[in-house]
């Protein structure tokens, strides 16, 4: 059907009344509307719909949401538009939990419309996020009037071919334009990949000395977006240190296995090393020659967005490695 | 060298514990194979342990290292809830584990001690901290605390490094054994040094009712007498004793439950906003408010408190046993397996509004909650009645559902003015579809980062036994016609009668 912001709202109510209509009181059944935000989406025509459905539908289960798919068809000539409701029943009880899904399909061209119906379509006084899927950074400007309704925008350049552009686009998402500031705060999904190496070595090294020297080495021939904000993120913190960047493997892994493989810091006093074996899930941590073990687990996107969507503030120590990234 | 750079990321990073060795007496027990070690392994699988970490286990059961850690790998594999169980972090953690068989009443095994944990620290790394967690029974508290002392345990070998002791409630058996337990933990440790574990506190739900309380603005000034009428605090169990028997029996629900898990509950509800959200600052609060409780005069009890204890019963085509067919109890046992008291708290904030707070075993469900009922409107301005009927009642479930509930009246559809109550629901669950860390976890962590905000302080223990004490003082001389209440009811007639005195009545769950 065409989009028409005030008939999409319509369906959803009447699927709400709907779905009320079986619910019984007394035994807890029925469905519970859950909504914590609004969630817009930016995928591609040539995303799997059934793997990112899956994806959304569990990232719903911890934060709530009216999600928005906005799917880019490049020939596309009219935008449209259906709803639908994702329910899922926690364990052990008898109601389902329910949030809003509403699918826009639509060409580059039509980013103008697609920004006047999404206005209609927000939910009122939650937060707006905007993820702007791997795919469809190219499209980051004809976006631009959409991006306006965010109060956050979560890229994701892991899988990113050519870390310069990527790194490019990320600055200027997170500049603004004409240096005035963006209203929305800025996220990318590669900073979430190391999380857990921030964390492990943050625990090491939180009583020892700064290393002076390091090295981060990663699977595939060019350079990971996550190793470049990991080497960021050390000489911000150790600004006299020296990394060196090198590629341990040619074989590139699948990206939610993770391509850091090894970091290693040493210095007056300290001398640590981090080391993941090929597609393992079990990190080794060597500190001062006692070894322990560390679990990382395969990362996907739904656990990368719930951990930015945990975020409510602005993230500091992200903007800081982002002014500083180098790409080798 | 120049200040360290803060490495830490607070919005990203769950908080971990430094480097340390945890000493669990009566490893061997079941409270370590069910909770600790499970709690334990589940911190090192959230990477929340450093990787100087050690536990070191002793109880009275001779065994090898190599023995505890396959006793502690089948009782993690058993007993992990939510979690998978990964076998290569296991054998990481395991060469941490270390073991150490004695008497906890005797001097050989805290000079042994002494020298297993000098080992452990070489080889782990533990930077000189320790964790004494007692698994023990209560009865051994004190002895093991100054065995520790006469070793020396209670101080660290190097400056900056800490040592801890953690016990679990029963905190003594009444007011007097409390304050001699401890004069006796403060023979050897500071009080600042003291962990006193509730459980109940570490519940993701009863912090909540802080984040409740004073993370938002628009309930706080509905909090006090002028708008709350009275406040129910129900722990209901639908099991009985369950084998526990001959300890029951020495305690019953007001020790058991009201004395610690409820008055700490109870203070959170009801203390004054701290100044800040700090351990001392909070306990502080907890600590003043406890102190506000009106002590019951003698002749008070009577009215304002009410023992049950169960008698058999016929459930579906099963016999129920009452308490004093259960093993291990008395046949003419006069422990109250149900115990109701009306409490004040005198402070400008709640004077004159009631709390009631009930406990029993074998009620017909298993629920933890807290209402707050609050004055009906003014005036009814509809003329059927109902909203004098049905109060705005605001629900704090703690468990088996975590979340919370509000009351109140809409407009029923229609042309008639006529309303019907109806409920708001927020679930704890729904909306963080996380898992929620163990109780255990949340006070492990807590005491190894030195964090006692949710352990009770020696002021609270003896605080809320001053409550308590005149009512075990009256009932101990008291004769009961026991069993009174029948099992899968919500207890004695006269914990009803005690609410209709005031015009109240106890909810239904």
């Amino acid at each position: 059907m065409a989009a028409d912001a005030p008939q999409l709202l319509r369906e959803l109510d009447e699927t709400w009344r709907t779905l009320g209509k079986d619910q019984d009181k007394d035994l807890g059944t029925g469905v519970l509307r859950a909504c914590a935000m609004t969630l817009i989406v930016a995928a591609a025509e040539a995303d799997d719909a059934q793997e990112l459905g899956a994806m959304l539908s569990s990232l719903m289960q911890l934060h709530p949401s009216r999600t928005i798919v906005v799917r880019t068809c490049p020939h596309r000539d009219a935008v449209e538009a259906r709803t639908s409701v994702q329910c899922w029943m926690p364990f052990g009880r008898r109601q389902q939990i329910c949030g809003e899904w509403i699918e826009i399909y639509a060409g580059t061209a039509q980013f103008g419309e697609v920004a006047l119906l999404l206005l209609g379509l927000t939910v009122p006084d939650l937060p707006v996020v905007f993820w702007v899927r791997h795919t469809a950074l190219g499209h980051l400007d004809a976006l631009r009037p959409v991006l306006t309704l965010a109060t956050r925008v979560i890229v994701d350049t892991s899988e990113a071919d050519e870390q310069e552009s990527a790194l490019d686009a990320v600055r200027s998402l997170a500049s603004g334009v004409d240096d005035v500031p963006p209203a929305w705060r800025l996220a990318d999904l590669a900073w979430g990949r190391i999380t857990r190496w921030r964390k492990a070595l943050a625990g090491i090294l939180r009583n020892a000395p700064a290393p002076n020297s390091g090295a981060i080495h990663w699977a595939g021939e060019k350079m990971s977006m996550p190793a470049c904000y990991l080497d960021a993120w050390l000489r911000s913190m150790y600004p006299a240190i020296e990394i060196e960047l090198a590629s341990c493997d040619p074989v590139r892994p699948p990206v939610d296995v993770g391509r850091i493989r090894v970091v290693q810091l040493t210095g007056p006093g300290v001398d640590v090393r981090l080391e993941r074996p090929t597609g393992g899930t079990n990190v080794v941590a060597t500190t001062d020659g006692l070894q322990s073990g560390l679990v990382f687990p395969r990362l996907d996107e739904a656990a990368l967005l719930a951990e930015e969507l945990g975020i409510a503030g602005r993230d500091q120590l992200f903007e800081a490695a982002l002014k500083i990234a180098r790409t080798g | 060298m120049g200040a360290l750079p803060i490495l830490d990321d607070p919005l990203r990073f769950d908080r971990s514990a430094p480097p340390a060795a945890v000493v669990i007496f009566g490893a061997n027990g079941d409270l370590t194979q069910r909770k600790l070690m499970p709690a334990l392994y589940r911190l090192a699988f959230e990477r929340r342990l450093a990787p100087g970490f050690a536990v070191l286990g002793t109880s009275r059961t001779a065994m090898s290292d190599e023995e505890f850690r396959a006793k502690m790998r089948a009782a993690v594999e058993k007993f992990l809830e939510d979690s998978p169980f990964d076998a290569v972090l296991w054998e990481e953690f395991e060469r941490g584990l270390y073991y150490l068989a004695g008497d906890i009443s005797g001097d050989e095994l805290y000079t042994a001690l002494a020298a297993k944990l000098a080992e452990v620290e070489t080889e782990r790394h533990t930077g000189g901290n320790a964790l004494f967690y007692l698994s023990t029974q209560p009865s051994y508290y004190a002895r093991v605390a100054e065995g520790l002392g006469s070793a020396g345990l209670q101080h660290a070998p190097q400056s900056g490094a800490w040592r801890r002791i953690i016990i679990e409630k029963p905190f003594g058996h009444d007011q007097q054994s409390a304050r001699e337990l401890n004069a006796r933990l403060h023979g050897v440790f500071d009080e600042r040094d003291i962990y006193r574990i509730d459980h109940y506190l570490g519940k993701e739900t009863v912090q909540n009712i802080l984040a409740f309380r004073f993370g938002n603005g628009i309930f706080e000034p509905l909090w006090n007498r002028r708008y709350v009428n009275h406040v129910q605090i129900t722990t209901a169990e639908s099991i009985g004793v369950e084998g526990r028997g001959e300890y029951y029996q020495e305690a019953g629900a007001l020790r058991d439950m009201i004395q610690n898990h409820l008055m700490q509950v109870m203070a959170t509800i009801a203390m004054e906003p701290p100044a800040v959200f700090e351990s001392d600052a909070v306990r502080d609060e907890r600590a003043k408010l406890l102190r506000s409780i009106r002590i019951l005069k003698p002749e008070e009890v009577a009215t304002h408190a009410v023992a049950g204890q169960y008698g058999p019963a016929q459930i579906g085509g099963d016999r129920l046993a009452g308490f004093r067919e259960e093993k291990g109890v008395a046949p003419d046992s006069r422990t109250g397996t149900y115990a109701a008291v009306t409490l004040f708290v005198e402070n400008w904030r709640w004077a004159d509004v009631p709390f009631y707070v009930r406990s029993g075993k074998r009620l017909p469900k298993r629920v933890t909650d807290i209402a707050i009922q609050f004055n009906t409107a003014p005036l009814s301005l509809f003329a059927d009645g109902e909203p004098g009927q049905w109060p705005n009642l605001l629900v704090l479930r703690i468990q088996p559902e975590e979340g919370i509930s509000l009351r109140f009246f809409s407009k029923r559809p229609g042309s008639g003015m006529t309303l019907r109550p109806v409920t708001m629901d927020f679930n704890y669950g729904t909306s963080f579809g996380e898992r929620s860390p163990s109780a255990y976890e949340t006070l492990l962590l807590d005491a190894l980062e030195g964090d006692a905000t949710l352990y009770t302080r020696q002021d609270m223990v003896e605080a809320s036994w001053a409550v308590v004490q005149p009512i075990l003082d009256v009932w101990a001389g008291s004769q009961f016609e026991f069993p009174n209440y029948a099992s899968g009811t919500w207890g004695p007639k006269q914990s009803d009668e005690m609410l209709a005195r005031r015009g109240h009545v106890w909810r239904i769950p």
